[in-house]
């Protein structure tokens, strides 16, 4: 979704006025980090001043004897120890295994020997109530509960995703301490998110992004519990989805051959994705931003000025069968490589000058008896795309417009608000009884200078005028990186940390919303990252981390 | 003359368009406003020069048989950099096929460096003549200058003429002739150190962007209120009490190798430490050199908004005076080869020194009533200091615009403006003020990259990135009324990237390819002006800098080629462009 164009020539805060601080701070621990929190901050968390060593070479992960397991929480523990105790190694190790066999072992500070006077943490029990599920959903119950009060800590969850919560949560709670090497608290968590869509759009069309890039984000995202990589996969500049049905489109519309996510590339994504408890809905917009659809197969409309065709290609073509035929074919594909339930199927911003122009449009038009109301054929549109999805078995996200513009979708259908006034559109859409998601107010594409994180933290989806029912209906949001001037040079780093505050938004209690009080945890967490391997920027000003990012 | 250039270019651009599609591509943001501007030959030149005259037809480079030499022997700033460029000639995980196929008379031999001075210099000048000459004639060869530096500058334009084809060989026009000088001689680049540490391999690459697209001063800002990463081997306690950590420093060693580094590509390191503001770590060190504070006849209290509790040197103080001399002599010995030393002197409001009983009694006996006077103790005494030394000094234009008198040859960073401080005048009155009064002027207030902003530049029928058109469009003499001899006094500018927000993580993509904007401005031709053409050649620079390791980020939607960050073929981080140990 693009905001309409406006001249955005604000100038930037003038706090720093010769890149300086302002005068009367000249306190450089403006904010001090802390130590062993964890982000976003849990339901609930209790801690004591009891301090237990943890030892890579003294400590597991074990399955309670009563628990459901699979591979996904296997591995998750081979994640997390090399997390836990190695966290400059672990990136490599996931994103490039063959580099990271080059890599230098790293000792241990402190050795068990050390800590003979210390209470060790031995191992973490986990408890998963149910069998795991192969991938999770809207539905997923993410709840978890963690105690540490004696040498053996529990992590109780109903499903494997609420374990995967519990585990990322464990990871940030122990910290580096200078007697015990690596140390945590006497603690205990029952913590639950209180929004089940918690996303990330990440746009591959106007700039490609490579596997590892999109695989660091996944990363990324798992570390702050985002759960859903909203895959704007393909827009007007680019088509880099290889599609099996049809792979001259992206033979065509891809921006050339490097630049293409093969069938095994997607299926590592979402196999990378679903290791990590997180959705990948992928979005297939139509029927505006297809230019590069339109580069291999005629399903455009001809655009035409004086009476002839001008060469120039419109949204799709409504008015011809064989445009919902392609449709059939290609969301058929979709639906069985994407095995989320839902797909998001775009529907913004039509522009109608080109159906005006072309006299086919305007004969169907006539034959529909839509009149000159292009708004009634762009329902007509998505009617049809709905119903095509639908029978699929799918369910589907979708844009504002499509509820704007009055489409008839199934009850389980998400629309995403991402237009302002967020809050009469919230209150509209959830009105109408739909579930709904918030954009509006986290576009990340849109940069400032200074602290900007602020900003999205105090943005809430609750904000509006609703009853309970309605709110209720809000199931989340999404941070969108557009990306015009974003590519594998700048994404992560400028994904990270603003992101951060999306993911407490939609995790945390609708009270833990005090900038200045999160400050410091956040100042931990973005060092967490810049430490395990993401170069998160810093977004608070003068600071520094232990491990400083240098390549 | 610029005519003849885009006239050439052009011609170049639609034969190498007709047999190799170019291997990137910037495009529009949205649909109904098309890119307007003529697409890039894919080996334009970043900054433009002077004057290019290319001809239509390719000859080919075999890496196993090209050779590049020079008339020097020994000299290590040649042969040093002809063994730099060999991967940037060649860039490694990219497919160069030898032109087996081709005839002789289509193969480039070789291509030889003719220094006319014959003298290997040390370390580059601002007077030095930095222009060259490049001829491509008969598949040989030549970059004539009159010193290495020149050379240098030649041998990076030679390097970004050759470009690999689509079916992978390497090609360069045929014939060539290039006659190219800069517009400024002082095109630098400000990083700061202090507000958050840049640790040595980024530091490096950062120089490395810089040789790319001819800047030619490195200024280093080495200590701030934040932290004072410089590690002085006559006062250890400076980081020992003033760095963030003890990792978060350059040690002596460390210094010299970026001094070197950048020097071998004729970039001057100037140093800058910042006083009598901007003295925070220094204070965590030195307590004593502060001012105390007072409130009424209360001592060492904030008045926030103000000042604080403790800060700015306290000028009265002769063991500042002894520090600073030890410690500007450290310096200069450090920095050897570099005549400057940046003394900062900005941002020093008075309110302290004014509130404190011993200033005002210093006032009082020396028959001065105000901070003017205390700067222009202090700035006298500094300045001086600097001299006996041997130094030269370089300091922002705050003592100056309070009213300090400071000696002609002291050069002066113009970094105010209206948009920065509401209340200020315009950077350009500044700079119309200075140099007539005399200064050797540095303007820095029209660039400062570190401020973003996200925008698109609108108009009727096409959409650019807009801070690459307010960067480009810089006019640095616009509003300027000082006379031609105030006018040569500009001696350059600098783009600054003050550290609040930036560290290792995005200092590199924050700052390119905005930076190189500025470097065409400031060495190009006044009348390579089109935004609309440049945006073309500058994503071709983009791709370029991305072969080369530099995360560079993009101003328009696009690609580049299979070694973009990321992919299995990316020169980020591939260890002859990152410096990992």
């Amino acid at each position: 979704m693009r905001l309409p164009i406006i001249l955005l020539f604000l100038l930037a805060v003038i706090s720093y006025s010769h890149g300086k601080q302002p005068r009367g701070s000249l306190n450089i621990f403006d904010v001090k980090p802390t130590v062993g929190q964890p982000w976003p901050k849990p339901q609930t968390i209790k801690t004591t001043s009891q301090q237990y060593a943890v030892h890579p070479s003294a400590f597991h992960f074990m399955v309670n004897s009563t628990s459901q397991s699979c591979d996904l929480l296997t591995s998750a523990f081979d994640r997390y120890y090399r997390i836990i105790f190695f966290p400059q190694t672990y990136l490599n190790h996931i994103l490039d295994p063959e580099l990271a066999k080059h890599e230098k072992q790293i000792e241990p500070k402190i050795s068990l020997a050390d800590l003979q006077d210390a209470t060790l943490l031995k191992r973490l029990n986990v408890h998963i109530q149910q069998p795991c599920e192969q991938y999770p959903s809207l539905e997923s119950d993410e709840s978890y509960s963690l105690t540490i009060d004696s040498d053996s800590a529990m992590l109780e969850s109903i499903t494997i995703w609420g374990a995967l919560r519990g585990l990322e949560t464990f990871s940030q709670i122990i910290y580096a301490d200078d007697n015990l090497g690596f140390a945590v608290n006497n603690t205990m968590i029952n913590d639950f998110p209180r929004f089940k869509h918690r996303g990330i759009l990440v746009d591959t069309s106007r700039h490609f992004i490579s596997v590892k890039t999109l695989k660091m984000n996944l990363e990324a995202m798992a570390e702050s519990k985002l759960n859903v990589l909203h895959f704007h996969i393909v827009d007007d500049q680019s088509f880099p989805y290889e599609s099996r049905t049809f792979p001259e489109i992206s033979l065509a519309g891809a921006y050339n051959q490097a630049h293409v996510y093969s069938q095994d590339d997607i299926a590592g994504l979402i196999e990378f994705a679903r290791q990590r408890g997180i959705r990948v809905v992928v979005e297939f917009d139509s029927p505006g931003h297809t230019q590069s659809w339109g580069l291999a197969i005629d399903i455009l409309t001809h655009c035409y000025s004086g009476g002839k065709p001008n060469d120039e290609f419109g949204p799709m073509d409504p008015s011809r069968n064989t445009t919902f035929d392609f449709l059939k074919k290609l969301f058929s594909e979709v639906a069985s490589v994407f095995p989320d339930h839902y797909m998001h199927l775009g529907g913004d911003e039509v522009d109608f000058d080109c159906w005006r122009s072309n006299p086919d449009v305007q004969a169907f038009m006539l034959k529909m008896g839509f009149g000159t109301d292009y708004s009634l054929l762009e329902q007509y549109y998505m009617q049809n795309v709905v119903d095509i999805v639908g029978a699929t078995g799918k369910g589907y996200t979708v844009w504002q417009e499509i509820i704007d513009n009055n489409v008839t979708v199934k009850a389980d259908t998400v629309v995403e608000v991402w237009k302002d006034p967020y809050p009469q559109e919230l209150e509209r859409v959830t009105k109408l009884g739909y579930r709904t998601l918030l954009s509006t107010c986290w576009y990340l594409d849109y940069i400032s200078y200074g602290s900007d994180w602020v900003k999205y933290y105090m943005c809430d989806p609750h904000n509006f005028n609703g009853t309970d029912e309605q709110k209720k209906l809000v199931v989340g949001g999404e941070a969108c990186l557009w990306g015009e001037f974003v590519d594998a040079t700048n994404l992560i780093s400028r994904m990270w940390p603003r992101a951060f505050s999306i993911a407490e938004r939609l995790w945390s209690a609708a009270d833990v919303k005090d900038p200045a009080v999160a400050k410091p945890r956040f100042e931990e967490h973005r060092c967490r990252y810049v430490r395990r391997g993401i170069p998160a920027s810093p977004e608070n000003g003068p600071s520094y981390c232990d491990y400083e990012y240098n390549r | 003359m610029s005519h003849t250039l885009h006239f050439f270019i052009s011609i170049v651009l639609c034969f190498v368009i007709g047999i190799h599609r170019v291997q990137s591509e910037i495009t529009y943001i949205e649909a109904r406003y098309p890119l307007r501007g003529t697409p890039s030959a894919p080996n334009a030149p970043w900054p433009q020069p002077q004057y290019l005259n290319a001809s239509l037809d390719l000859t080919y480079i075999d890496p196993d048989f090209f050779i590049v030499y020079s008339n020097l022997r020994n000299c290590d700033i040649t042969d040093k950099a002809i063994e730099r460029y060999q991967p940037l000639f060649y860039p490694p995980k990219l497919t160069i096929r030898s032109p087996d196929t081709f005839d002789d008379s289509r193969v480039l031999i070789s291509v030889l460096i003719e220094i006319r001075s014959k003298k290997c210099d040390v370390y580059p000048d601002l007077h030095d003549d930095q222009s060259y000459n490049i001829t491509i004639e008969n598949a040989y060869g030549k970059i004539t200058a009159e010193n290495v530096w020149g050379a240098l500058n030649g041998l990076e334009t030679f390097s970004q003429l050759l470009f690999i084809t689509e079916d992978d060989y390497l090609a360069i026009n045929a014939s060539v002739t290039i006659r190219d000088w800069p517009r400024f001689p002082y095109r630098g680049l400000l990083l700061d150190s202090s507000r958050h540490f840049l640790p040595v391999p980024i530091l490096k690459q950062q120089i490395d962007a810089m040789s790319y697209n001819k800047y030619n001063v490195f200024h280093w800002h080495l200590s701030d209120d934040q932290s004072w990463p410089f590690v002085s081997k006559k006062f250890p306690q400076l980081t020992e009490k003033g760095a963030f950590s003890p990792d978060h420093v350059y040690t002596p060693e460390d210094v010299q190798d970026i001094i070197e580094h950048a020097r071998l590509r004729g970039i001057r390191t100037i140093p800058e430490f910042d006083s009598p503001g901007h003295v925070a770590a220094l204070g965590r060190a030195f307590p004593e050199f502060l001012t105390d504070c007072y409130n009424g006849s209360t001592p060492n209290q904030a008045i926030y908004s103000k000042h604080a509790a403790r800060e700015i040197i306290d000028v009265t103080k002769d063991e500042v005076y002894k520090f600073m001399k030890e410690f500007l002599q450290e310096v200069k010995d450090t920095f050897k080869y570099e005549p400057y030393i940046h003394l900062g002197m900005d941002e020093v409001t008075p309110a302290c020194w004014l509130s404190n009983p011993n200033i005002q009694k210093f006032l009082k006996d020396n028959n001065m009533t105000n901070g003017t006077d205390l700067m222009t103790h202090y700035s006298n005494k500094i300045l001086g200091i600097a001299k006996s030394i041997g130094a030269k000094s370089m300091v922002w234009q705050d003592p100056w615009d309070d009213g300090v008198k400071l000696p002609l040859g002291t050069v002066i960073g113009i970094w105010k403006d209206t948009s920065l401080l509401p209340d200020s005048p315009p950077w350009s009155y500044f700079l119309s003020k200075a140099t007539s009064e005399g200064y050797d002027t540095v303007l820095s207030a029209p660039f400062y990259l570190n401020m973003i902003k996200y925008g698109k530049y609108e108009t009727n029928d096409s959409v650019m990135n807009l801070e690459f058109f307010h960067w480009y469009n810089i006019d640095l003499f616009a509003n300027f009324t000082g006379d031609d001899a105030a006018r040569k006094r500009l001696i350059g500018a600098e783009t600054t990237l003050w550290g609040e927000f930036v560290d290792g993580t995005n200092s590199l993509s924050r700052l390119w390819v905005r930076a190189s904007g500025v470097a065409e401005r400031l060495w190009s031709s006044i009348d390579v002006n089109n935004p609309e053409d440049a945006q073309f050649r500058l994503d071709v620079h983009r791709c370029r800098m991305l072969r080369r390791g530099i995360p560079a980020a993009p101003i328009l939607n696009g690609y580049c080629g299979p070694y973009e960050a990321g992919m299995k073929q990316s020169m980020v981080n591939d260890p002859i462009f990152s410096y990992i140990d």
